[in-house]
């Protein structure tokens, strides 16, 4: 075969970011070699080669991100990663999000925030350059390797190393379109899904990765510690970045709930899906190891544990990475990304990290005697290490439920008839667990904050206890009391996790108010403990009392048991229904790009029906790129102090929701013919099936006129074409009352197209048939024009009509007119039968005088201006006109269709209320700052230190 | 050789030189990993409509039966969405759900339905779609053609 010249492409790029990653992957592995030579052999030559190689595979992370944003921004379809995440609509505000969208992006993500942190260390020249960032390459190393796309064969096996994100779309795809050497040209992206086109994409997945990639430098301290035995040192070091690792990382996982909650129709923001869970797990491990950690400076012990737990952090994140990216989830999360078919390159990784440090253990694990000293039960660092131990249960249990698809697999694997199994009720089964994982940490955060450290002699310091005690339970009991009156608590369970989180609210608040006044220590840690106990109550108050206002208790049909209850009403347009005290209208809609917005408007009633507050919320139908079809439904949300009222669309009509099926449902409907004809009623007759028998319904239909400009809302004038538009009265016998339609049928060059219209109120749907544009179909040369002479408010009379010319109007408008520079145009407006409007356009164009002649289409009229006659003075014009009327050899005959069309005005729509959200956001919110306080605080002491 | 008694006096001293720290520890990890391996009753594999005939709601992974009425029609009641699905042993039932018709419905591969049986209709509570190629459309699209 021919080898085929492309055009357009542009390759260098393309090779230049393959050798980046090459030239990445290379030095990320001389820097670990280099540092590690400098530390194990104490040679400091060593020193320069390192810093030089790791800034330049810094370098060349940076450069390999810098080029996949050129291919992406300039649309450069050639590469299969541009092609796949991009099109020519999309805006460049979510570029970002396409980047990241996709697995290579995601990687490059990671890695450009370990260089960042790897990059600080470096600028920093402690002593633990050397050791950390000899770790810090190795993980980068690795990571690299995900993105080389080489294929390394062994004998008649060839293995594929990594993934490159420059490769070409040729080089992914078959296609006859690549015979074609100008293929560029005929090719568009298929744009980024329009779920996450979105703000929430553009920052949470660079603080979720920033949270990942902090949470690699505990892991690298743990080894550079171990590895270098500075036991004591490595705990006074770590403890800042593992304590800002948890901030990072908490933000980003709460921005994901945020995201889910905000813009997704979850209804929800946290579902114990896979994905969630396996981002958690890596932050309670972190949590207990920030404990540990504290507990260690403080007494000298528990050592080891620190090491462990920041190891198995690290180890839960490239799990998780594998259990996302790997497919291995399958049906059982809604977003798991597609399988990068690199499964066995993460298990070797994961693999080798586990194994590597499990030997580092080993013979480090003389360094750790055994301290038999008894545990002092009345020591906070004992209590401390409980509660560390409760998160690394929690931990625990997560990890292993959610990993249940991996233990089917292993398990089919020996075993091929075995049958999986799935949990039944994740978010049942999840809480049931958590709870009382929930309950330890606010006792235990409670407690622990009035303990004291290696506290000896308990006795003398009991009385201060006891009434710390005694203050904080009385306020715990009594807000319990009172919160659980506001809400319905359900079962004991519950009471006892909102008694147990509002103990640690009041003894932390005590302790940090009353006992330290406000010293910043205990300020950082009592405000994450306080957060946790509100984050608590938030979701208890939210997640036991939502409940649906969408329900309308007249609406069930007893088809289904009753457990299974209604979550949803329907809303026709401008029709208002009352559901759960309130009166909610469906407005109106209206596109944004791809967005359709509705409004529904919300008015609360009082207990006698008077709206006493009203607000109107904006959920969306969000449309594919190409607006054919309904992507997803994003809800609208009222916030309220006390409570959300979270609002999404369920359903719209078929038709609406998608073009293909609204174009199969056009074509498949039955028209009834009807001939329309002047002075002449016409009936039309409707059968409706209303519950189990017909109803006939029937309809008077009238011809109005004929109007000039078509009224369809999706109408757009065009030069050159023909359009004929009926007014026509229909006339509801049963309801009494009238209703006016316009139905519009075009011709445009050979292509005859119908504008119908839909009477909502009606269930009926109207059309003009082809053949009514013969009355349009108007030949020039059998037209019989005169000319008039009229002045200012004259009147003539032709043919039967009278015709009044009432002045000239400014600004005129038209398909045929097309205003230049300099041009004096003017409407003439002319009345016909001291009712209908016609206004030809006269305009001096430079020498030219032009005119543009308008019809009055129901009567035949057509009118042409000639020249303006200026009088003397110039005070007074008269307009010379040439009019004719066309002749007609019968009555208008007009050939209309008639259809049943059931209703597609309306919406089905899922209201929700969120009773005491904000408290969620605000504890978690609140956790969050106190994490932060710490990292300022750790900072602090080491430059004291 | 494996000496029986000396692993005994091993395990034995273990427990006597054991921290209560260390005790927990081993307590908590014990209780993680017996309530996983005993909490059988939470989990269970998908079933079929035959075996659904209960009181408990179980899982049944099914097909959509294009051929047979998928019924929606919010106007008459905006919380009841019917159609018929084949499960695993070819067996087809009808389906109830209270609430509306997912986005993208016929499309979808397969359907995990959470539910059980009540008079020969399956009553789901919740479902489960899977759509192929969620994320991406692996078409070229040509330009300026219209879809």
């Amino acid at each position: 075969m021919q080898e085929i010249q492309y055009l357009g492409e542009h390759l260098v790029i393309g090779k230049i970011g393959h050798l980046a990653v090459i030239t990445g992957f290379v030095f990320s592995f001389l820097a670990a070699f280099a540092y590690f030579k400098q530390v194990n052999n104490n040679d400091q030559s060593w020193h320069k080669l390192a810093r030089f190689s790791f800034s330049l595979h810094s370098v060349m992370v940076f450069l390999v991100m810098a080029l996949l944003f050129v291919i992406m921004i300039n649309r450069y379809y050639e590469f299969n990663y541009a092609f796949k995440n991009v099109n020519d609509d999309l805006p460049f505000r979510y570029i970002f999000s396409a980047f990241w969208a996709d697995q290579e992006g995601s990687f490059l993500l990671w890695m450009f925030w370990h260089a960042v942190l790897g990059l600080i260390i470096l600028f920093q020249k402690g002593k633990w350059e050397a050791p950390v960032l000899s770790v810090l390459s190795i993980v980068q190393f690795f990571m690299f390797s995900m993105l080389m796309g080489v294929y390394i064969g062994f004998g008649e096996y060839s293995f594929k190393l990594g993934s490159n994100p420059f490769i070409l779309l040729r080089e992914t795809m078959n296609a006859p379109i690549f015979n074609n050497a100008d293929y560029l040209s005929l090719i568009e992206g298929n744009g980024l899904n329009p779920l996450l086109q979105n703000y929430w994409m553009t920052i949470h997945p660079p603080v979720t990765f920033l949270g990942f990639a902090s949470l690699t430098i505990p892991f690298a301290f743990s080894i550079a510690g171990l590895w270098t035995r500075q036991h004591k040192d490595f705990l006074k070091y770590v403890i800042s970045w593992a304590t800002f690792s948890g901030g990072i990382l908490g933000t980003g996982i709460l921005m994901g709930g945020a995201w889910a909650y905000e813009a997704l129709s979850f209804g929800g923001y946290w579902a114990w899906d896979p994905v969630e869970n396996m981002s958690l797990v890596p932050w309670l491990m972190l949590v207990a190891g920030i404990h540990i950690n504290l507990i260690a400076r403080k007494t000298g012990k528990s050592i080891k544990s620190v090491y462990s737990f920041y190891v198995i952090a690290f180890i839960l994140i490239t799990y998780s990475t594998f259990l996302t990216r790997s497919g291995v989830l399958g049906e059982t999360s809604v977003h798991a990304f597609t399988t990068m078919g690199l499964e066995n390159q993460m298990l070797i990784m994961i693999l080798f990290f586990v194994f590597g440090s499990f030997w580092l253990f080993r013979i480090r694990r003389k360094d750790f005697k055994t301290d038999n000293t008894e545990d002092n039960l009345s020591a906070k660092e004992f209590w401390m290490f409980v509660g560390a131990l409760v998160l690394a249960f929690s931990a625990l249990m997560i990890t292993l439920s959610t990993s249940l698809p991996v233990y089917n697999k292993i398990r089919a694997f020996f075993q091929p008839s075995f049958i999986g199994t799935v949990i039944d009720d994740p978010v049942d089964y999840y809480n049931k667990y958590q709870l009382w994982v929930a309950v330890f940490i606010g006792l235990l955060s409670g407690v622990g904050q009035y303990l004291r450290w290696k506290e000896s002699r308990f006795e003398k310091y009991l009385k201060k206890f006891s009434v710390s005690m005694g203050v904080s339970i009385l306020g715990a009991t009594i807000l319990t009391l009172l919160f659980g009156a506001w809400m319905d608590m359900q079962a004991w369970q519950y009471w006892v996790l909102l008694f147990a989180s509002f103990y640690t609210v009041a003894a932390n608040l005590d302790y940090m108010i009353r006992l330290s006044k406000l010293n910043p220590r205990a300020v950082a840690s009592s405000l994450s403990h306080v957060g946790f106990g509100i984050m608590v109550i938030g979701s208890l108050a939210s997640g036991l009392n939502k409940f649906h206002i969408s329900s309308n208790p007249f609406a069930q049909r007893g088809l289904l048991s009753e457990e299974r209850l209604a979550k949803n009403v329907m809303l026709f347009k401008n029709m208002p229904m009352f559901m759960s005290g309130y009166k909610v209208t469906y407005a109106d809609d209206y596109f944004e790009g791809n967005n359709r917005i509705y409004d529904i408007k919300f008015e609360q009633l009082d207990s006698m029906g008077q709206p006493v507050d009203s607000f109107t919320l904006h959920p969306t139908a969000l449309y594919n790129n190409t607006v054919t079809k309904v992507a997803a439904f994003n809800p609208s949300t009222l916030h309220t102090l006390s409570k959300d009222i979270f609002t999404y669309i369920a359903s719209i009509p078929q038709i609406e929701a998608d073009v293909e099926i609204a174009r199969q449902r056009e074509d498949s409907m039955d028209y009834a013919a009807i001939n329309l004809m002047e002075d002449k009623t016409a009936f039309f007759r409707d059968t409706v099936i209303v519950g189990d028998s017909t109803v006939i319904r029937s309809y008077e239909l009238n011809l109005m006129e004929v109007i000039d400009e078509p009224t369809h809302p999706d109408y757009t004038a065009q030069e050159g074409e023909i359009s004929f538009t009926p007014k026509i009265s229909v006339f509801d016998t049963y309801y009494d009352s009238t209703y006016i339609v316009e139905p519009t049928v075009t011709i445009r060059g050979q292509a005859v197209y119908s504008y119908n219209v839909h009477l909502q109120d009606l269930s009926l749907k109207f059309k003009v048939k082809e053949d009514a544009l013969r009355y349009a179909i108007v030949m020039e040369e059998d037209l019989d024009y005169k000319t008039y002479e009229f002045g200012m408010g004259q009147e003539l009379d032709l043919e039967g009509h009278s015709i009044k010319f009432t002045g000239f109007v400014p600004n005129p408008e038209s398909v045929d007119y097309i205003p230049e520079e300099g041009d004096e145009a003017l409407w003439a407006r002319f009345l016909i039968d001291g009712k209908k409007e016609v206004k030809p356009i006269v305009c001096i164009r430079g020498n030219n005088f032009l005119t543009f002649k308008s019809i009055d289409k129901y009567n035949g009229l057509h009118l042409k201006p000639l020249r303006i006659n200026l009088t003397e003075g110039g005070k007074d014009a008269t307009l010379l006109m040439s009019i004719a009327k066309e002749i007609k050899s019968e009555k208008m005959v007009i050939p209309i269709g008639v259809a049943h069309a059931p209703r597609t005005d309306f919406v089905v729509l899922e209201s929700i209320v969120f009773p005491g959200i904000n408290l969620f956001w605000i504890g978690s919110i609140v956790m969050l700052i106190g994490l932060f306080i710490g990292v300022w605080n750790h900072r602090l002491r080491k430059q004291v230190s | 050789m494996f000496h029986w008694r000396s692993f005994v006096n091993k395990f034995r001293n273990t427990l006597i030189d054991m921290t209560k720290i260390q005790i927990i520890s081993v307590f908590i990890i014990g209780l993680a990993v017996a309530l996983i391996a005993f909490s059988g009753k939470d989990y269970s594999s998908y079933s079929t409509f035959k075996k659904a005939d209960g009181d408990r709601d179980v899982k049944v992974a099914v097909a959509l039966a294009l051929e047979e009425e998928i019924y929606y029609e919010p106007m008459e009641d905006p919380n009841l969405f019917s159609f018929y699905a084949i499960d695993e042993d070819g067996e087809k039932m009808k389906v109830l759900y209270a609430g509306a018709k997912p986005q993208d419905f016929e499309r979808s591969e397969s359907i995990v339905l959470t539910g059980k049986v009540s008079e020969g209709v399956f009553e789901a509570s919740d479902m489960l779609l899977k759509c192929p190629s969620k994320y991406t459309d692996e078409e070229i699209k040509i330009k300026g053609e219209q879809s």
